[in-house]
């Protein structure tokens, strides 16, 4: 009888011990219900989600899609040629680069060039069957792109629901990793073609751009090294943080505005203040570590 | 040595024990899933579509199993001059999940939380210039204690 009541613990502790790893929390972070709007940080009380803490990197189409709106001039020499994806061995690459052509893709897109679009698309096809994504890019896809040549947002949304339907089975699967390196393919593509712009002509609103991905470089660098799964993500994480430094030494400052609301449409504008101050020095400096970092992934 | 009804009964445990961990993770996942797509329909709604208004999806999916008073948190940069839609559900009907934004200053100020309308589970956000902030998501208690939610962001173009 004992025994049985010894064995009965085990169980009832083994179930406790599982259900309360699962809700585990790891960020470090806060939440409150402050009336006065604003809140001391509560490090208790915060979860992960599922396979890790929540990262997320703004779109590089939004990117792309600021190079057409500006002017910035169509110029497929930028872009990574389609026929370095057969010199992609590993999986470490083709997922990086599944991301770069995402990018790359978006752009053509952007642009309206429907050709050069359904040939980046294919060659995402192609790679993205290395990776077990063959159904996030499949014939389908292809069809409905084709189908809606000269509508530019019809095209941008089907790209971006191609590649979140990637991340979501990624994800699913437990994969977050090769999630983790679609994404940062993305967000280097992006700022590579930022840069190139910047070199030919220096268009201060694609220079902001730049300069305001200090935090979104700071959260892919997490990424990698908390979801990453061999040296190659510790060693692009230690190329993305000497990027990082220099970074750091812009100067950002902010001022909060309160926010409005119209609660009839449902929105809010958000209306604080940034400033970032750069010096031709420090632009240059993190135009040419880009233009490095994105040569090594793609070369 | 063992007697045989305590081997059946380690058997039986065990089995049962296993069941209702597998149940339960297929349960969740299954949960997950079926949020994806409300929360996708959400992005681009009919009354969009009347509007010609068209959202693009930031290609991710932000989820989080969420237990009893945790809260899930994450930085996010807005880049000025756009319009981006948040959208997140619980996956019921009656609004259970809950958003708010802050922004990064010292300390923080709330820039807005969907519980002062009713836990509405999308809503747009236009941006005059550049932000980093962190969105703070979590179920409404009152509601619901446990489970999926998922968070999709879109920029207007």
């Amino acid at each position: 009888m004992k025994k049985q009541q010894i064995y009965n613990f085990t169980i009832l502790a083994i179930c406790s011990f599982l259900i309360i790893s699962c809700g585990q929390s790891e960020t470090d972070s806060n939440f409150t219900e402050d009336n006065n709007k604003t809140t001391e940080i509560d490090s208790s009380n915060i979860m992960m989600n599922i396979g890790g803490s929540i990262f997320s990197i703004p779109s590089p189409i939004q990117t792309t899609l600021l190079m057409s709106q500006v002017g910035a001039e169509f110029n497929a020499s930028m872009l990574n040629s389609k026929d370095n994806a057969d010199n992609y061995s590993s999986d470490f690459l083709k997922a990086l680069n599944l991301g770069v052509y995402g990018c790359d893709l978006g752009y053509s897109a952007a642009y309206q060039n429907n050709d050069l679009s359904l040939k980046y698309l294919s060659t995402i096809r192609n790679i993205a069957s290395y990776i077990d994504l063959e159904n996030a890019f499949d014939e389908t896809l292809i069809e409905r792109f084709s189908n809606n040549f000269g509508n530019k947002d019809s095209m941008l949304v089907l790209v971006s629901e191609a590649y979140k339907g990637a991340d979501i089975y990624l994800k699913e699967n437990e994969k977050d990793d090769v999630a983790a390196l679609v994404v940062a393919g993305g967000w280097i593509e992006a700022n590579y073609l930022s840069c190139m712009i910047i070199k030919e002509n220096s268009n201060k609103l694609i220079i902001d751009r730049l300069i305001e991905q200090k935090t979104s470089l700071q959260t892919l660098i997490n990424m990698l090294e908390q979801l990453g799964s061999d040296d190659d993500y510790w060693d692009l994480a230690a190329e993305l943080g000497e990027l990082y430094t220099l970074y750091e030494s812009i100067e950002f400052s902010s001022e909060y505005v309160p926010p409005v609301t119209d609660f009839e449409n449902k929105t809010t504008t958000l209306k604080s203040k940034r400033e970032a101050n750069a010096t031709s020095e420090q632009l240059n400096a993190i135009i040419e570590k880009l233009l490095l970092i994105r040569n090594e992934i793609t070369n | 040595m063992k007697s045989p009804i305590n081997m059946n009964y380690l058997v039986k445990n065990t089995t049962l024990l296993f069941a209702l961990l597998l149940s339960g993770a297929l349960y969740s996942q299954t949960e997950c899933d079926q949020i994806d797509e409300v929360v996708n329909e959400m992005l681009n709604t009919p009354i969009d579509k009347a509007f010609d208004r068209t959202f693009i999806s930031d290609g991710q999916i932000y989820k989080a199993f969420i237990d009893e008073d945790e809260k899930a948190e994450f930085k996010l940069t807005l880049y000025g001059g756009s319009t981006y839609r948040i959208a997140g559900s619980a996956g019921d009907s009656d609004n259970s999940f809950i958003f708010e934004i802050y922004d990064t200053e010292f300390p923080r100020n709330l820039l807005f939380s969907n519980t002062d309308y009713n836990n509405c589970a999308y809503w747009d956000f236009k941006i005059e210039n550049t932000i980093d902030c962190y969105v703070v998501t979590g179920l409404d208690l009152t509601k619901k204690l446990s489970g999926c939610t998922v968070m999709m962001i879109a920029f207007e173009n």
